[in-house]
């Protein structure tokens, strides 16, 4: 029988199933890991400072500046730089064919833009800050509650609608990536599995938004939702924030001062 | 015999005829020359298609401030959504013009026609869809020809093959997806069926590896990101969401134990 | 733009049309080592074949022979009992392989292939393939050509580079290139795309582009089935045979330009015909009629259901009843299956009268075409010889429902993929053969001959473009009322001066296309196709004529009492699009002359 010129695949091939493979991976480890990780940290300050120093300072010690771009500047820098590419590779017509999973493949993308600008602003504003020393690790609390409480324009507290925004965006773009993760590695096939895994992870990602917003409110506002709602602690800021205030050490930033004013006691907005 | 009338008599009482409005994106050649929209009116039945619409234009080839226009040039073979020659964008979403009921979509305005966006316009609603057959032999979706037929021949071919091999080629899929057109080298959702549906036959699946290879080169099936507008607009039914699922895992598995092993 | 012919090293034979006959066409030449230009109009899903619903008939060994005798029996005594023989012991082969091959034939739970009951067959021979059984041997039979187009030829035959096989997609042969001793050397083919004219040589050429049912109102068939394939056949002298003999289908649900067939497999799950004589009686049907009237009407309803005794009922005189087809009580995953879309949206616009859908008897495909050969020496058939489904041209083969099928005046229903594979395997058998015997390649020929041969059809084709003036009428409505004038003078019921009005009105239709300008080139295209089947359409009516009787699914109103032996039509073009009708026909094949008598005993 004459000869079957079957098509070929190159190592260049391989290379860039590789890389694209390593671009999802990245996603989840280091990075989402570390999102995690992260958030649980700045959850700590719900309670009370010291839990939040304890916390601080474990996450701390170990790491060492290397460690920290190798594991985590590196492959975010890897993702998001891949992650454009990715996106100047697809047109979204999410309102032409507006359904959900279309709606997923879009918003994937445009909250790739947003996490991409949060992340660069808020690491303007701390770490960059913490490497020049501008900031010392001590009064990272209380740089946290002022410029989150912080009302510029009109009483609205827009640092921490900014953080809640960015936030928001990055617990979309790793559940729905997640998920997206799930489709690519053929972890769930079919349309019913996928459908499951788009609901545990839509949960994860709701989850992963409530903790993050509890303790940037906590910053801003004082009031600690989830606790409060736990009801098995008035809802005034802990001790250790109030005492913080009496020392008047470096500035009076406590949770919601600037934003009411008054003693955090009394909270601008949501009833006691 | 009594002459038919052009439409079927519903024994419902005698239904009335309808005047219904299309608006038409007409050009000639791939640079799309004398690219422009025409306006036309035409009448049909309440079962009438967008396709029959086409048709009765063919007759009466007439825009709407009375001029004569060479008829609106569309491809159709089957007429009954099996060949998928007439899939082209009704009202901006892909569709089966033959399958498509065109008096609930002119009620308020006229029905606009344009051809599928994704693939080179030749005249009118005409497109050229061969990168979509040409994407068929990249993935290699192509059978040995085996001398005769091999001792008794396996069981498993239950209802899902036989839906996964329903493609006739209509392109919907490729219209639809984000990460499909000029803008990537992404070879579109039924290439991948028509890969996955070999790979699950007897004779296609003696080049599975070969195909999984292929389908890891760029163009494949990382290059999808995961719309699944594709299995919505298919006209078949095609499961394209089991085989890119499958596809998915195979080569990833493939990317993990072979590839990385050598 | 200079249009050339184009030579190439490699020998290659021609098979025109890429449905299931001119691939399997293909797959088989290109088996036997033979390169192979494949040049189709539409996608292999465009064609009729993809569109086959009732199954691919295989009977067990034992049922074999009862098979066979049930296909010829419906022929009505002009179906060729050898080609039945053939059909029904090959089909099985034909069938395993493909499953071989990724055809998902339903299973039996130990997993042998289903077989069913059609609804007209005595016993369960039919193989099911979902309710696409020919979309998806076409789809096979096209991933085995994909496989053989990325196929290299063996380096001492072909250049380096050249492949097995080539295919060409919207390509249409307007042309067949002719030597001095009348043998088909060559195609002309026209890119529907750009217009550009092309000429091909070729060792062998075989037409497999489909019957010639699109000419007919209301029919069933694919818009392509328009018989363009086999009229440049018949203009360049092949004979026709029996072109009057179609098959009809009773359960046609009739849209604007053409009807769509439900499956027969719709009557097996619970669908029931009713004959319904008008709207008073539809109201007060849907409010219960009791139940004594509705199985009367049922019973006379479903005897009617075999389209030869419908046919002739349908035709009788007599109000004429509306038939409609009753699929209340028929579940959901059937119907999802057996109806396109389109149906179902209709459907919904007349769920107040119950799941009802108004049926017709309609034209469904054409059982005649080119006159093939058919060698067999004691009996049986002689698969060595170049005069196996050679037409009357030397060097010319044809296939599928371009050829007449030679089933007579019906055909059993779910024998027509099995034809469509026996007659493409005989016709790459009867190239193989033809090649083997020729003296003299075309490609050895004057490329001069090609290149006129072109240029004809180039200049042809320019001339009928023009700024058509206002009045003009246009291809698309000549078309139909030539579709028009077939279905009423050649349906199920005919007569003589039906006829013959019919014949009038084509003559002046062809005086009136060959007027006609074309506003753009794709009018061209449809005005050149109809002035090229509008000598098929009047051979056809003229055969209609001639056949007296009523045969099969065929009832002429005005019926003679047949005397002479039984007759198959021959017939052959003559001046201007006129015909003529004759009892014998001869033809040189590989040299040898033949003679073809067309009384039915002389097999
Ligand atoms: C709705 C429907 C249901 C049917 N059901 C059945 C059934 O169940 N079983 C059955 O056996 N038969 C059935 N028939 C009849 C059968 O489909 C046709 O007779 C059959 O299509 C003929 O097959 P073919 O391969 O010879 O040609 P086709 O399958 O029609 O293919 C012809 C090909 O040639 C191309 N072509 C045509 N003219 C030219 C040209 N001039 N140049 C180049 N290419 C050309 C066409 O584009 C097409 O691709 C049915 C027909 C219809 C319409
Ligand atoms: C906290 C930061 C981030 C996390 C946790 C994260 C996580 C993920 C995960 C898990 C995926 C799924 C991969 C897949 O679908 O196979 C993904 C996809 C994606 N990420 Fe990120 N990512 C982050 C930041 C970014 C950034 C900054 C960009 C920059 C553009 C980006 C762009 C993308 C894109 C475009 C996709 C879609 C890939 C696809 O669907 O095929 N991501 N991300
Ligand atoms: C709940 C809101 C958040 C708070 C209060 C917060 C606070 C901080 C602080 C104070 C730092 C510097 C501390 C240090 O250097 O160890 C930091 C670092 C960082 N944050 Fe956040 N952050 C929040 C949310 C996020 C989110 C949503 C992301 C998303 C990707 C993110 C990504 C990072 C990164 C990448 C760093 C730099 C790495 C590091 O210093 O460890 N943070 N964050
Ligand atoms: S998979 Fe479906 S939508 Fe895509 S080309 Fe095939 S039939 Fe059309
Ligand atoms: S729409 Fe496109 S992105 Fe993937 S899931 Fe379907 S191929
Ligand atoms: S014409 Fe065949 S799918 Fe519409």
């Amino acid at each position: 029988m004459p000869a079957y010129s079957a098509p070929t695949v190159s190592n260049a091939d391989r290379r860039a199933y590789a890389l694209r493979k390593l671009f999802s991976l990245t996603g989840v480890l280091p990075i989402g890991v570390f999102l995690v990780a992260h958030l649980g940290t700045y959850s700590t300050a719900l309670l009370g400072r010291d839990a939040f120093e304890r916390a601080l300072g474990a996450g701390r010690s170990p790491y060492g500046l290397v460690l920290e771009v190798a594991l985590l500047w590196l492959p975010l820098a890897f993702h998001a730089g891949y992650g454009i590419k990715v996106l100047f590779e697809g047109r979204s017509n999410a309102s032409r064919y507006p359904w959900a999973r279309n709606w997923s493949y879009a918003l994937q993308r445009l909250s790739a833009v947003v996490v991409l600008v949060f992340i660069g602003a808020h690491l303007l504003q701390f770490r960059i800050p913490l490497l020049t020393g501008e900031l010392d690790h001590d009064d990272l609390f209380y740089e946290l509650c002022a410029s989150l409480s912080s009302t510029t324009a009109w009483g609205v507290p827009w640092v921490a609608l900014g953080y809640l925004f960015g936030l928001a965006a990055t617990a979309y773009h790793f559940a729905n990536g997640l998920s997206g993760l799930c489709f690519s590695w053929g972890i769930a096939t079919g349309r019913r599995g996928l459908a499951r895994v788009h609901a545990v992870t839509g949960l994860f990602g709701v989850a992963l938004f409530a903790m993050g917003a509890n303790s940037i409110i906590y910053f801003s506002t004082g009031s600690r939702f989830a606790l409060s709602a736990a009801g098995h602690e008035p809802a005034t800021p802990p001790l250790s924030c109030r005492h913080a205030a009496a020392e008047d050490v470096a500035g009076d930033a406590e949770p919601g001062a600037a934003l009411t004013g008054a003693p955090a006691a009394k909270v601008a907005f949501g009833a006691r | 015999m009594t002459e038919r009338t052009s439409e079927p008599q519903s024994p419902a009482p005698q239904a009335t005829k309808q005047l219904v409005g299309l608006r038409v994106l007409r050009q000639e050649g791939t640079e799309g020359t004398r690219k422009r929209w025409e306006r036309f009116e035409v009448e049909v039945g309440p079962a009438a298609t967008v396709a029959d619409a086409l048709s009765a234009l063919e007759r009466a080839p007439r825009t709407i401030d009375g001029k004569r226009v060479a008829p609106v040039a569309w491809e159709g073979d089957c007429l009954e959504g099996a060949c998928g020659g007439c899939a082209m964008r009704v009202n901006g979403k892909v569709a089966l013009a033959c399958t498509t009921l065109v008096a609930p979509l002119a009620r308020k305005k006229p029905v606009v026609l344009e051809p599928l966006s994704r693939f080179a316009t030749l005249t009118d609603l005409i497109v050229d869809r061969s990168p979509l057959f040409n994407a068929l032999a990249q993935v290699e979706a192509a059978t040995h020809v085996p001398e005769r037929a091999l001792g008794s021949v396996p069981a498993e071919h239950e209802a899902p093959l036989e839906r996964l091999a329903g493609c006739m080629g209509c392109g919907a899929c490729a219209e639809a997806c984000p990460q499909y057109g000029p803008h990537s080298d992404f070879l579109g959702a039924a290439a991948l069926g028509h890969a996955h549906r070999l790979n699950e036959s007897p004779a296609g699946a003696l080049q599975k590896s070969r195909r999984l290879d292929v389908l890891m080169t760029p163009g494949g099936i990382a290059d999808c990101g995961k719309a699944q507008n594709c299995v919505e607009v298919c006209p078949a039914g095609v499961p394209l969401i089991d085989a890119l699922t499958t596809l998915s895992r195979q080569t990833s598995l493939r990317f993990l134990f072979r590839w990385l092993g050598q | 733009m200079a249009s050339l012919s184009e030579r190439g090293r490699v020998r290659r034979s021609v098979v025109i049309g890429a449905g299931a006959s001119g691939l399997m066409t293909a797959v088989s030449l290109c088996r036997a080592g033979i390169p192979v230009l494949l040049a189709s109009r539409s996608s292999p899903y465009g064609a009729g074949s993809a569109r086959l619903r009732a199954g691919f008939n295989a009977a067990k060994p034992e049922d074999v022979a009862a098979h066979a005798a049930r296909s010829a029996e419906l022929g009505a005594g002009l179906g060729d009992p050898l080609r039945a023989r053939l059909l029904s012991e090959s089909a099985i082969g034909h069938a395993a392989w493909l499953a071989y091959c990724g055809v998902p034939f339903d299973r039996d739970p130990d997993g042998a292939l289903r077989r069913t009951r059609l609804y007209s067959a005595p016993t369960e021979w039919t193989l099911t393939a979902g309710a696409r059984t020919g979309h998806h041997v076409v789809a096979v039979l096209e991933s085995l050509a994909r496989r053989l187009e990325a196929t290299d030829l063996p380096r001492a035959d072909g250049a380096s580079g050249e492949r097995l096989l080539r295919r060409l997609t919207a390509w249409e042969l307007v042309d067949l290139v002719v030597d001095d001793h009348r043998i088909v050397v060559g195609v002309v083919l026209r890119n529907t795309r750009n217009f550009e004219h092309r000429s091909f040589p070729a060792d062998g050429v075989c037409l497999a582009s489909g019957d010639h049912a699109a000419l007919f109102a209301g029919s069933t068939a694919n818009l392509g089935a328009d018989g363009s394939g086999v009229a440049v056949a018949y203009a360049a002298g092949a004979a026709l045979a029996d072109p009057e003999l179609l098959q009809f289908t009773a359960l046609a649900v009739r849209c604007a330009e053409k009807s769509i067939a439900l499956p027969e497999s719709l009557l097996a799950r619970g669908a029931r015909l009713i004959s319904v004589e008008n709207d008073a009686a539809e109201r007060r049907s849907s409010e219960g009629q009791s139940p004594a009237k509705e199985r009367a009407e049922l019973a006379t309803a479903q005897s009617l259901l075999a389209p030869s005794e419908l046919a002739r009922r349908g035709a009788e005189g007599g109000p004429r009843r509306a038939l409609s087809l009753d699929l209340s009580d028929v579940p959901d995953d059937a119907l999802e299956d057996a109806l396109p879309p389109q149906l179902h949206a209709l459907m919904d616009a007349h769920v107040r009268s119950g799941r009802r859908l108004p049926v017709e008897v309609s034209v469904h495909a054409s059982l005649g075409g080119l006159l093939t050969d058919l060698a067999c020496d004691d009996g049986k058939a002689d698969r060595a010889s170049a005069r196996n489904q050679s037409t009357t041209l030397g060097g010319l083969y044809a296939a599928g429902g371009a050829a007449c099928h030679g089933c007579g005046a019906e055909e059993l229903p779910g024998n027509e993929l099995p034809y469509r594979l026996q007659s493409a395997t005989l016709a790459a058998l009867g190239i193989a053969a033809y090649r083997d015997a020729m003296e003299q390649s075309a490609y050895d020929l004057p490329g001069s001959l090609f290149d006129k041969a072109a240029e004809r059809r180039e200049a042809e084709f320019r001339a009928s473009l023009g700024d058509g003036e206002d009045d003009d009428p246009g291809a698309a409505r000549l078309f139909e009322k030539l579709r028009t004038a077939m279905r009423r003078a050649c349906g199920p019921k005919r007569e003589a001066d039906s006829i013959i009005e019919a014949l009038n009105d084509l003559a002046t239709l062809a005086e009136a296309a060959s007027a006609a300008r074309a506003a753009s080139p794709h009018e061209a295209v449809s005005l050149e196709r109809l002035r090229r089947v509008l000598p098929i359409a009047r051979a056809t009516l003229g055969a209609a004529e001639r056949r007296s009787h009523s045969v099969g699914g065929h009832f002429r109103a005005d019926a003679v009492e047949r005397k002479e032996a039984l007759r198959h039509s021959f017939v052959v073009a003559g001046e201007n699009g006129d015909y003529s009708l004759s009892n014998e026909v001869r033809y040189q094949c590989a040299g040898q002359p033949v003679t073809l008598d067309s009384r039915v005993e002389s097999r």
